[in-house]
């Protein structure tokens, strides 16, 4: 009988290795568009985000792993581009203008993120670190129920919430969201400067997307230190908490 | 004969680091030639999780090796593996408390084989996401175990206990199985295969089952083969701990199939064919309201809004889940297509979960009430997160 043993001599070279399985990092954007972000900042915005998603495809690896969703919110919330690779999303392009409902959007925002979670768990691929970024002035009503669910869900490791808070933002609210973890507080004189912080956080992106099972993420930047418009206390422990 | 030949070692960024494999392993020969192996991930995340995996692995083997009677009676053999499950666990509890640490610090996953050579019979016990794969007398290859993972693919590990622990008997006559840690299973059995007809990465696995010409002089050189081929795995494709032990009775000549069953997936076509389940169909973008007037505060939301999340695929396994607690039987969360020949009904968990050893004198009878408390030092986990 023809055996496997027979023709193979113990070679496992002949074996040709294929990408078979690849772990995708979800992230989703949530921008504040109510009306305070009218004028220079949500054209900013706009800009800071198609350079997020250039610069994340930058990396090959990354491009492959990483999936992105954006959504604004006002009064109510716009799913603007649903789950898809990075490399595949849009330019973006938001009005500002209404009220704000920020609870609602979280709490629509960890949904979403959840909801990719579990494609991606029912397909059996792996997920690396859920990332939601969120981009307001803290301002737009009760958050208390969205902050206790995205504690819960940091606390057991299924997501990590950034927040670039604008100028003049709600530190009550902005606290009880995070604990004063991954808060990114501009300097510049406007406050509505986001390059930086997108350019930190492609970073971050890559990284993580990229990173081994268990491996501590460290990222070179400037943000952080003199010169820079944003104010962070600890990077690499928000990084890997 | 059997031959048994393994290997493991520690993933590129443990090596790097400086860390040890925390992935373990362990083969014996009980009574009348009744071969137990199993295999055991520590969780990455935990400090000391190299010697959970150690001694749950020698633990469970070591008990089944002098447990296991020379008749495969299925319900007896799931009592001792099971108890041997409650032993290992007991074992790395025991071990951090004389070590002094945390107990949590200890996890780990555990895979579980017992082989009755004559009869062709394999059993098996699983906890987390190593696996098991064996290649059947017909030329079949066959993945026998799931990855038990949470909605968010977190790992449940041994301390979830009984209610989280599986024993079965796979169905058809067994010529050869290789347990893997996670790493490598993953490679054996993609994701990517899940939906198919066959969902083992034949070519891959039959490189290291289908040995029956192997002899006891010539496994060395087999094993320093696979040695090679997975420290060659590039970084980018496998980064994790690898870890196999390949189990061959010689004495079974595996049938050889069509050549169609063993040629590569067109994995292009699978990746793509993937893209379209984990990305949702475009919608036109909603056009953005924008109210003349400020917006008022929103209003309170009903208690029933949170019944819009549940999705048919929630609704189908929270059904099925129901459905195994009444029946006392157990079904892997497969998916919708996948072989039903897979594992016989043998594949059942406890009907009455056994905190304690099953069997065991000292104990009551289960009472049909898991009681997971009754493990020492069991306390409620939450899934461990992969990244």
């Amino acid at each position: 009988m023809n055996t496997y043993n027979d023709f193979n001599n113990y070679n496992f070279n002949d074996y040709e290795l294929e990408s078979v399985n690849e772990a995708h990092m979800p992230v989703l954007i949530l921008a504040d568009t109510s009306g305070s972000m009218s004028g220079t900042p949500i054209i900013n915005l706009n800009k800071a985000i198609n350079r997020f998603s250039a610069d994340v495809c930058r990396d090959p690896r990354a491009a492959s792993q990483v999936d992105v969703a954006v959504m604004g919110f006002n009064h109510a919330t716009n799913v603007q581009q649903d789950w898809r690779p990075v490399n595949k999303l849009d330019p973006v392009s938001f009005n500002a203008g209404g009220g704000t409902n920020l609870g609602d959007a979280l709490e629509k925002g960890v949904e979403m993120l959840r909801k990719q979670g579990h494609r991606y768990a029912n397909e059996g691929i792996e997920t690396r670190m859920p990332y939601m970024i969120l981009i307001s002035d803290g301002y737009g009503g009760d958050v208390s129920r969205a902050a206790e669910l995205i504690r819960k869900r940091t606390d057991e490791r299924k997501m990590r919430l950034w927040v670039l808070a604008v100028k003049g933002y709600d530190k009550a609210t902005i606290a009880q969201l995070t604990d004063g973890k991954r808060v990114f507080e501009l300097r510049d004189e406007d406050g509505f400067d986001f390059t930086e912080f997108f350019d930190f956080m492609a970073a971050s992106v890559k990284a993580v997307s990229t990173s081994s099972p268990d491996q501590q993420v460290h990222i070179d930047t400037k943000i952080g230190t003199e010169g820079s418009n944003c104010k962070v206390p600890d990077l690499d422990a928000w990084l890997n908490d | 004969m059997i031959i048994n030949y393994s290997n493991s070692m520690a993933g590129p960024y443990h090596i790097d680091k400086g860390l040890p494999c925390q992935d373990s392993r362990c083969f014996k020969e009980g009574k009348d030639g009744i071969v137990i192996a199993a295999v055991a991930d520590g969780l990455g995340s935990m400090k000391f999780s190299e010697i959970g995996s150690k001694v749950a692995c020698e633990t469970a083997v070591e008990y089944c090796a002098s447990h296991i009677e020379a008749e495969p009676d299925a319900d007896a053999i799931k009592k001792h593996m099971n108890n041997a499950f409650v032993e290992a666990y007991r074992a790395v509890l025991v071990r951090a408390d004389d070590d002094g640490n945390s107990r949590d610090e200890y996890d780990t996953t555990l895979c579980l084989a017992a082989y009755f050579p004559k009869q062709k019979k394999l059993f098996y016990g699983q906890s987390g996401d190593s696996g098991l794969v064996a290649l059947l007398e017909d030329g079949r290859y066959i993945r026998v175990t799931d990855q038990q993972r949470d909605e968010d693919g977190c790992v449940y590990p041994l301390c979830f206990g009984p209610e989280m622990w599986v024993f079965g008997q796979v169905d058809g006559s067994v010529a050869s199985f290789m347990l893997m840690t996670d790493g490598v299973f993953e490679q054996v059995c993609p994701a990517l295969l899940h939906r198919e007809e066959t969902d083992v990465n034949v070519r891959l696995a039959r490189m290291f089952l289908d040995r029956s010409e192997v002899t006891a002089e010539t496994v060395g050189q087999l094993e320093a083969a696979s040695q090679k081929f997975l420290e060659n795995y590039p970084r980018k494709l496998l980064d994790d701990d690898k870890t196999v032990l390949t189990v061959i009775n010689t004495d079974v000549k595996p049938a050889v199939r069509e050549e169609a069953y063993y040629k590569a997936p067109d994995w292009e076509k699978l990746r793509e064919k993937a893209k379209q389940i984990i990305y949702p169909p475009e919608e036109p973008p909603k056009p953005v309201p924008k109210p003349e007037k400020p917006a008022p505060e929103p209003p309170p939301k009903p208690e029933t809004e949170n019944l819009c999340l549940i999705d048919l695929r929630d609704l189908k396994e929270g059904i099925g889940r129901i459905w195994e607690r009444c029946t006392g039987f157990f079904s892997f969360r497969s998916p919708p297509d996948s072989r039903s020949d897979r594992t016989s009904a043998v594949k059942s968990r406890s009907p009455t979960p056994a905190p304690k050893e099953a069997g065991s004198p000292k104990g009551p009878e289960p009472s049909g009430k898991t009681a997971r408390t009754d493990i020492p030092g069991d306390i409620p986990r939450k899934p461990f997160p992969r990244t």
